[in-house]
C-alpha cells in the first residue's frame, strides 16, 4: 500500500480520511444535470443515442460526453419527466466490442477524483495517459511527498534520492497551475536546506491551505519568514523545526489546526502565535519542551499537549471540548509556583467532554494548597475521563474525587495507575480513606464502564473499587488490569478482591467485575 | 453484471419487506420500524428496497428528490441494478450517523426529520465493512463508482475511489490505461519526449 505512510506524520492521507469531496467535482455534477436536464426536455436523447449507433461510433470524444452524462439523464427521468432511457438499450446496441469497452468507462469526473488520491509519483505517470491527461496532475490540489509517495529507486544512494526529491519537488512546484490546497514534505533531512525555503515562498504566494513539514534526522530545520506570510492556511503541522516568529506575524487568520511535535520556539513566540490564531479549533504540541504555555483561543475545541513544560496555563479555551494533557515528571516548577490547581484547569473549559489527565499531570494539579471537596463549577458535560493516577499519593485521590464529585454526566471512567518513583512521602493508608468516606455522589447515576490499569497496591485500589461499585447505580462494567510485574500472582488478588466484594454493598444489581489479562 | 460476487445472499437479506403496493402518491412516506420514515427505491431491474430516511440522505440525488416531494411512491433508480443498491443500500445502513454530512443535513433540516441523527465516527467494525465492500473485481467496483457519481453520495465515493487508487497504484502506465479503458493517442516520439521530461517520476 503506497499511501499508508509510515508514521503518523509523513502520510500524503492524514486529514484527508473521511474529508468530503472536492466541491469542484460536485458543482460540477450540479452543472451538468442542469444542461442536460435542458436536454432532456428537448427531447433530444433519442437522437443522440441514434448518433451514437452509426455515425459518431468513431468519434471518441462524442462518446465519452455521451457517457458521462448517460447517468444524469437518468436522473431526470426518475422525476418523471421522461419514461423511458436508453442508457442500457445504448449498451447493447452498439455493435463494435470498442464501443462497448468505451461505455464500460467510467465518468471523467470520478476518473479524475480516483487519479487524484493518487501518490505524487503515481500522479505525474498519468500525463502519459493520452493527452487529455497530459496536464491535469499539474491541478492535483494535494502535493504529498514522503518515502510512500516517493519511494526511493532500487540500489540509489542516500543523496541520489535527496537530489532527486529535490528536484521533484521543484518540478512539481514550478509545473503546478492551480492553488495547492495541501503540501506535505516529510524525509529525514536534505541536502540543502535553502530548497526549502524557496519552495515556501512558492507556497506562500500559491495560498497554499496545509503545510506539513517533517525532517526526522539532523538539525531542526529553521523555518523561513515566507511560512509566516501564508494568510490562507487552515492547517500547519511541523515536526523538528525551528520556529522564530518575524515581527511583522500578522497572524494566521484561517487557521484551524496546529500541530507541532519537537519543536524549538520561545514561549514568548508560541503564545505570539497562538493568540493570532483566532479561530483556531485543534492544538498539538507534543515532545515540546522548556518553554511556558499560555493558551488564549477562543474557539479551541481539541488540545493535545505532551512532554515537558515550564508552565502550562489555560488562560481562555471556553469551548474546548476535548483535552489530553500528559506532562513528563519534570515539568511544571512554575505551576505550582503559579498556584494553578485542578480548580483552574477546569473552569478554564467548563465545556469540556473527554480529558485524559496524563503523566504526572494530577500531580502538579494536586500539589498546591487545599483540595476542595468540589470544583467552583462543576463539569456538567464531562463524559469520559482518563487518569495517570498514583493510588498510593494522598493528595491525588484527594484531586481525582473532587473531580468525581463535580463531573455528574460521567459515563466512562478510566485510572490507570502510576507509580511514582520521586513521591515524596507514603500516604498509602491516608489514601486508602479518601475512598471511605464516600459522601456526596449522589449525581454518580451516568457511569456505565470503569476501568482500572496497572493495578500494583491492593489497599487503596480496592477501596476505590469498592466505593465505585457503592456509588454508581448504573454501572455495567469494572475491569480490572493488574501490574503483572509487581503482582505476579494474582490468585492472592482475586482472593483479597472476592472477600471485600462480597462484603460490599452494590448499587448496581446488573454490573459486572472483568479481571482483565 | 458481477457486482454481486461479493455476496449476493448477504445482500438480499438486507431487502426489508417487500414495499406496500398500491399506495396513492399523496399518502406519507412510509413508517418503518419504530416508527421511522422510510423510502422505496427501485432498481432497473425491479427490486424494491425501503431505505430509511435518514440512510437516503447520505446521497445529494436522492435527498434533492426527497426534498422535491419524489419520495412518496418508490423512486425508480433505472441504471442502478438489484444487486448495486442492495450493496449500497446496505453502505448507507452501515453509515449512519457519519459525521461527514452532517453540516449538510443541519442545512436541509426541516420539522425535525433528522432529530435522530447522531453523529458518530465510523467505528472498526464500520471501517472493516467498507474493506470488504470493496473487495469485489473491477467491474463490480466500477459498478459501484458509477452508482457513487449518480447517487452524488460523499461516502460512496470515498470509499469506493480509495478502492481503485488502491488498485492502479503502481500499475504501470499501460496497464491504467486498460484498466480505466483510456486510448493512447500519443506518438511514440511524444510519448518518449515526456517520458524523458517526468524521468523522475518513473522508477
Amino acid at each position: 500500500m503506497l499511501r499508508e505512510g509510515g508514521a503518523e506524520h509523513s502520510p500524503a492521507r492524514s486529514g484527508k480520511v473521511g474529508a468530503p469531496v472536492p466541491r469542484n467535482l460536485l458543482i460540477r455534477a450540479e452543472k451538468k444535470l442542469t444542461t442536460t436536464s435542458q436536454a432532456y426536455k428537448d427531447n433530444n436523447m433519442r437522437k443522440i443515442s441514434a448518433h451514437s449507433d452509426s455515425s459518431l461510433a468513431g468519434s471518441a470524444k462524442y462518446e465519452s460526453d455521451l457517457i458521462t452524462n448517460a447517468p444524469n439523464l437518468i436522473t431526470v427521468s426518475k422525476f418523471g419527466m421522461v419514461k423511458s432511457v436508453p442508457y442500457h438499450v445504448n449498451r447493447c446496441s452498439s455493435s463494435t466490442s470498442e464501443i462497448r469497452m468505451d461505455l464500460d468507462r467510467l465518468p471523467n469526473s470520478v476518473i479524475e477524483e480516483i487519479l487524484g488520491r493518487l501518490p505524487i509519483q503515481d500522479a505525474v505517470r498519468t500525463s502519459l495517459l493520452s493527452r487529455s491527461w497530459r496536464h491535469r496532475w499539474q491541478s492535483t490540489p494535494r502535493l504529498a511527498f514522503n518515502e510512500t509517495s516517493f519511494p526511493p529507486r532500487l540500489g540509489e544512494s542516500d543523496l541520489e534520492y535527496k537530489c532527486r526529491l529535490a528536484k521533484a519537488v521543484d518540478r512539481a512546484l514550478l509545473l503546478h497551475t492551480s492553488p495547492i490546497s495541501e503540501f506535505r514534505l516529510s524525509c529525514t533531512d536534505l541536502e540543502n536546506w535553502v530548497d526549502v525555503d524557496v519552495w515556501l515562498q512558492v507556497l506562500s504566494r500559491k495560498g497554499v491551505g496545509s503545510v506539513g513539514l517533517c525532517f526526522c534526522q539532523g538539525f531542526p530545520y529553521k523555518l523561513p519568514s515566507y511560512l509566516f506570510e501564508c494568510e490562507l492556511l487552515g492547517r500547519m503541522e511541523l515536526y523538528s523545526c525551528d520556529l522564530k516568529l518575524p515581527e511583522t506575524f500578522k497572524g494566521f487568520r484561517h487557521l484551524v489546526a496546529l500541530h507541532l511535535e519537537r519543536l524549538i520556539v520561545s514561549g514568548a513566540d508560541l503564545r505570539r502565535l497562538i493568540s493570532g490564531c483566532p479561530i483556531l479549533e485543534e492544538l498539538q504540541l507534543s515532545q515540546c519542551r522548556g518553554f511556558d504555555v499560555t493558551i488564549c483561543a477562543p474557539k479551541l475545541r481539541k488540545l493535545t499537549v505532551g512532554g515537558c513544560f515550564m508552565y502550562l496555563h489555560l488562560k481562555h479555551t471556553p469551548v474546548l471540548a476535548a483535552a489530553s494533557i500528559c506532562l513528563s515528571a519534570l515539568s511544571g516548577l512554575h505551576a505550582v509556583i503559579g498556584g494553578y490547581g485542578l480548580a483552574e484547569l477546569c473552569s478554564a473549559a467548563p465545556q469540556i467532554e473527554n480529558l485524559v489527565i496524563g503523566g504526572h499531570f494530577l500531580t502538579l494539579l494536586s500539589a498546591i494548597g487545599h483540595i476542595p471537596e468540589r470544583l467552583p463549577h462543576a463539569l456538567s458535560r464531562l463524559k469520559n475521563l482518563t487518569i495517570d493516577l498514583n493510588f498510593e499519593d494522598l493528595k491525588e485521590c484527594e484531586a481525582t474525587l473532587c473531580l468525581l464529585r463535580s463531573c455528574c454526566s460521567l459515563q466512562i471512567l478510566k485510572i490507570n495507575h502510576q507509580h511514582r518513583p520521586y513521591a515524596l512521602a507514603d500516604t498509602g493508608v491516608e489514601a486508602e480513606l479518601v475512598w471511605e468516606a464516600r459522601k456526596g455522589l449522589d449525581e454518580f447515576d451516568k457511569l456505565t464502564a470503569v476501568e482500572i490499569t496497572r493495578v500494583a497496591c491492593l489497599g487503596s485500589a480496592i477501596a476505590f473499587m469498592r466505593f465505585v461499585v457503592a456509588a454508581a447505580a448504573n454501572l455495567v462494567r469494572l475491569d480490572v488490569g493488574l501490574d503483572k510485574k509487581v503482582l505476579d500472582d494474582d490468585s492472592k488478588f482475586k482472593e483479597v478482591a472476592k472477600d471485600l466484594f462480597m462484603s460490599c454493598p452494590r448499587a448496581s444489581g446488573q454490573g459486572r467485575i472483568v479481571l482483565l489479562d | 453484471m458481477s457486482s454481486g460476487d461479493s455476496g449476493p445472499s448477504s445482500s438480499k437479506q438486507l431487502v426489508q419487506q417487500p414495499a406496500a403496493a398500491g399506495r396513492s402518491p399523496n399518502q406519507p412516506p412510509l413508517l418503518g420500524a419504530g416508527g421511522r420514515k422510510v423510502i422505496v427505491l427501485k432498481s432497473g431491474d425491479e427490486e424494491e428496497f425501503e431505505v430509511d430516511l435518514l440512510d437516503a440522505m447520505q446521497s445529494r440525488t436522492l435527498r434533492r428528490a426527497i426534498e422535491d416531494g419524489c419520495g412518496d411512491g418508490p423512486m425508480p433508480l433505472p441504471n442502478l441494478t438489484g444487486p448495486v443498491l442492495a450493496k449500497v443500500v446496505e453502505l448507507f445502513r452501515r453509515h449512519r450517523g457519519d459525521p461527514r454530512w452532517a453540516d449538510e443535513l443541519q442545512e436541509t433540516e426541516k420539522e425535525g426529520m433528522f432529530k435522530d441523527y447522531a453523529p458518530q465516527k465510523p467505528t472498526a467494525e464500520v471501517k472493516g465493512f467498507d474493506r470488504e465492500f470493496v473487495s469485489v473485481d473491477r467491474d463490480a467496483l466500477f459498478d459501484l463508482l458509477r452508482a457513487a457519481n449518480f447517487l452524488e453520495a460523499p461516502g460512496l465515493l470515498d470509499v469506493t475511489c480509495d478502492a481503485a487508487a488502491d488498485a492502479v497504484m503502481n500499475m504501470t502506465v499501460e496497464e491504467v490505461r486498460e484498466y480505466f479503458g483510456l486510448v493512447n493517442d500519443y506518438t511514440p516520439e511524444e510519448e518518449a519526449a515526456l517520458r524523458k521530461q517526468h524521468e523522475w517520476a518513473f522508477q
